[in-house]
């Protein structure tokens, strides 16, 4: 049976900080050391949040291909806006803008 | 003496720290049994990844130990309450579903009502016409025992379908209605737990013990409601009455049932 993917996930002030981060981002993704780090945010906030995105199909994660022997490092699960994540998380962020202005983490 | 002592520390913190590295991955892999079974090699390798981005070993063993231990806590609270509002979504879909089914169950029961109203009413017609006729019917009379017993035979197969599919749907309607009966209390109970369970997972509150009563409680009148519902399939499903098709021709067949019953009063009335 195939997973039944959860309608929307909570959009928590957290939550638009990282979908903002993915829009922004480079198209081939970002792990979540990336995340974390560009953020200021714990791993512990992070992770649950690209766990919920993921499970609600508006992001991917896939793991690097080349094998950490070629990497020279651990092999990073990088994670992307699937289209759907892509166009829901614009729609909620320019939402968000006319609802109460340009968020903060803008500036 | 001092020389001894300091190259000695110098050697134990050289050492220490090459270690450093090692007892952070081992604090990671540590840290990440506290994940559920099928999440955990997923994150562990995750957070070796992130390990190997910090600069230092001693900001290594403090993520793995400090970052890694939140994100694990937080990770399997997440999993857990996607769990609970997953089940919460299904348990929805199931009580829409129920609910539908109680009001079609109403619904059918009130339609058929009024479309039974014609049939009752014929086989009422036809048991006051047949007590009519045997009423006024003249003993040692053979052409009225004759249009009667032909009216009867006419009748009768009609009023036994008639009566069987009235019953049978009436059965069939008592024991559906009896299921949904059962399940309304059980239903409506789990319906509130539902709600105030939502909202508690959809809470970024971390999770404590009263959550996991109320989870719990949930689960429990989950099972209630699946234990009703696996007894009345075991029982009844297989055992409802099926409904026959109505009489074909029936308007043809109680055209020519009127008749014989006009020929019948006819005869049964006529002078001697």
């Amino acid at each position: 049976m195939a997973k039944q993917q959860r309608p929307d996930p909570r959009l928590s002030h957290q939550t638009l900080r990282v979908l903002k981060v993915f829009l922004d981002g480079p198209k081939e993704g970002l792990a979540g050391s990336d995340i974390w780090r560009a953020l200021g945010l714990f791993t512990g906030t992070v992770y649950p949040i690209l766990l919920r995105l993921e499970g609600a199909g508006w992001l991917r994660g896939d793991w690097e291909k080349l094998p950490p022997s070629e990497l020279g490092r651990p092999r990073k699960r990088i994670y992307q806006l699937t289209p759907t994540g892509y166009n829901k998380a614009r729609a909620a962020l320019a939402t968000l803008d006319v609802q109460v202005g340009s968020p903060s983490w803008k500036y | 003496m001092e020389i001894l002592i300091s190259i000695f520390i110098g050697i134990a913190l050289m050492e220490l720290y090459a270690w450093l590295d090692p007892i952070a991955e081992w604090l990671v892999y540590r840290v990440a049994k506290g994940l559920p079974e099928d999440r955990r090699a997923d994150f562990t390798e995750q957070f070796i990844a992130d390990l190997a981005t910090l600069p230092n070993s001693v900001a290594k063993v403090y993520f793995a130990f400090r970052d890694c231990t939140l994100a694990t806590q937080n990770i399997y609270q997440c999993i857990y309450r996607e769990t609970f509002l997953s089940m919460a979504d299904n348990f929805d879909s199931v009580y829409n579903k129920l609910s539908l089914f109680d009001q079609s169950i109403e619904t059918s029961k009130a339609r058929a009502r009024s479309e039974f109203r014609l049939s009752s009413a014929f086989i009422s017609a036809v048991d006051r016409s047949l007590e009519g006729l045997r009423r006024n019917q003249r003993q040692d009379d053979p052409d009225a025992e004759t249009a009667i017993h032909h009216f009867q035979a006419l009748s009768l197969p009609v009023v036994g379908v008639l009566s069987t599919i009235i019953e049978s749907f009436e059965q069939r309607h008592a024991r559906l209605a009896g299921l949904i009966d059962r399940l309304r209390e059980p239903l409506a109970k789990a319906f509130e737990a539902n709600q105030k369970l939502r909202s508690r997972m959809l809470n970024d509150e971390p999770l404590d013990d009263n959550a996991v009563e109320m989870s719990t409680s949930f689960t429990e009148t989950l099972c209630e409601i699946t234990a009703i519902i696996n007894e009345f399939k075991a029982d009844s499903f297989d055992d409802l009455p099926s409904i026959p098709k109505f009489p074909e021709n029936f308007g043809t067949k109680a055209k020519a049932i009127v008749e014989a019953l006009e020929a019948a009063v006819r005869v049964v009335k006529r002078p001697t």
